[in-house]
């Protein structure tokens, strides 16, 4: 298995994957964890993390076993195309209705919460994707998100840095979904004899084809939309977060 | 030729080209035409999805404490000149949020680093200070 260039592909996307789409978790990590006490803090982390991993790996056992009904890969694939244009739209920080929210919660285990619960509902575009790259591979699922948890939990401020300040990752990665999108919808069940027939008469290109188009959507469907919505986007009142600071 | 002290905004991140930036700022202080300097640290919002499980104020305290990271070192650098400083913190798209705050502090200029994605990549993202290059009503000083 470790000498086959597929584990080692599959397992590159993996964690390609879910290092682009777990910026949102660190960030309720970090933020959950913030109000404890710093003995408290690493306890919290690795409980609410080890709590999300579990709760990971079972929703990718759903969705392996949901990806082998026909169509359900097309359906995935269209999923994918639209987590990865979304990752392309900037952000709009709600910041109004939730004056309290479970973050200013006091305890561990409020802290605990918020990560496991956060993780359950924010990471199910991340668990699709990691069935997609691994091809319903349930031994490459479990080394990709045991490797890349624990990665995405020490690295989650380098990483969010990077993010940030080299935004070309979030294109790669945005194109990383739309490739792993372009490969999966050929081999549903529905259209994999046609899709096989093709491929057969023609060659291994229009696999590759098929996933460097759905990058390139991907990519630039996502900085077309970026570009309207940010246009249409309203003004917000400008709050000066430092304005405590200036005597 | 005689020129009333100007009122700078000095966006930073922290990044090289930003502390060149704040060092030009610096070396412009002894002409004596720098008058007040407005210190920004823009911080990128987080997602809606995160703000639907953290309540604001933790928010807020996030982005107020990162930002001071950036600007602490910054002020200081800026008060060894001797030159009068503010500090700002905004959440928002950068190039947005400089030139809001811009208008509203009624600066005469801007000193700002650049991120130093040229060419076809700066392109393809839409670079921070091209966005602020098109949107400013005053002067633009690009450091890098």
């Amino acid at each position: 298995m470790l000498t086959s260039p597929e584990f080692w592909e599959g397992l590159i996307k993996i964690l390609g994957v879910n290092i682009v789409l777990s910026g949102d978790n660190a960030v309720v990590i970090a933020l959950a964890s913030r109000s404890l006490p710093v003995h408290l803090r690493s306890k919290a982390i690795w409980l609410g993390a080890g709590g999300a991993v579990v709760l990971r790996l079972i929703f990718c056992f759903f969705i392996v076993e949901l990806m082998a009904i026909p169509y359900l890969k097309i359906i995935g694939a269209v999923l994918l195309v639209w987590i990865g244009v979304k990752m392309l739209v900037p952000e709009h920080e709600e910041n109004g209705e939730n004056e309290n929210g479970n973050g200013a919660a006091a305890g561990i285990w409020a802290a605990i919460k918020t990560i496991v619960v956060a993780d359950a509902v924010m990471s199910l575009d991340n668990v699709i994707a990691i069935v997609a790259a691994a091809k319903g591979d349930i031994v490459l699922i479990g080394v990709g998100l045991a490797i890349s948890v624990p990665l995405i939990i020490y690295g989650s401020t380098l990483i969010l840095k990077i993010l940030i300040r080299y935004p070309i990752f979030v294109a790669l990665g945005a194109g990383l979904i739309g490739w792993i999108a372009g490969e999966i919808w050929i081999s549903d069940p529905a259209i994999a004899g046609w899709s096989k027939g093709l491929i057969d008469r023609h060659g291994h290109w229009l696999e590759t084809a098929a996933a460097a188009l759905g990058a390139v959507s991907v990519v630039v469907a996502g900085k077309l939309i970026a570009r309207s919505v940010v246009a249409k986007r309203e003004r917000k009142a400008l709050v000066d977060l430092a304005a405590g600071e200036n005597k | 030729m005689t020129m009333k002290p100007r009122k700078i905004l000095l966006p930073v991140d922290g990044s090289d080209n930003s502390n060149r930036a704040v060092e030009l700022v610096v070396a412009y202080a002894a002409s004596g035409l720098v008058g007040e300097v407005h210190l920004l640290n823009v911080q990128r919002p987080v997602s809606g999805d995160v703000s639907a499980f953290v309540g604001k104020r933790v928010l807020q305290g996030f982005h107020h404490d990162e930002g001071m990271k950036v600007l602490r070192p910054a002020e200081s650098r800026v008060a060894q000149a001797g030159l009068k400083t503010a500090l700002h913190i905004g959440v928002g798209e950068p190039a947005d949020i400089i030139v809001e705050f811009c208008d509203d502090l009624g600066c005469d200029d801007i000193v700002m680093g650049t991120r130093g994605l040229g060419g076809a990549v700066g392109l393809l993202l839409g670079s921070v200070t091209t966005d602020v290059l098109a949107k400013s009503k005053v002067p633009v000083t690009l450091v890098k």
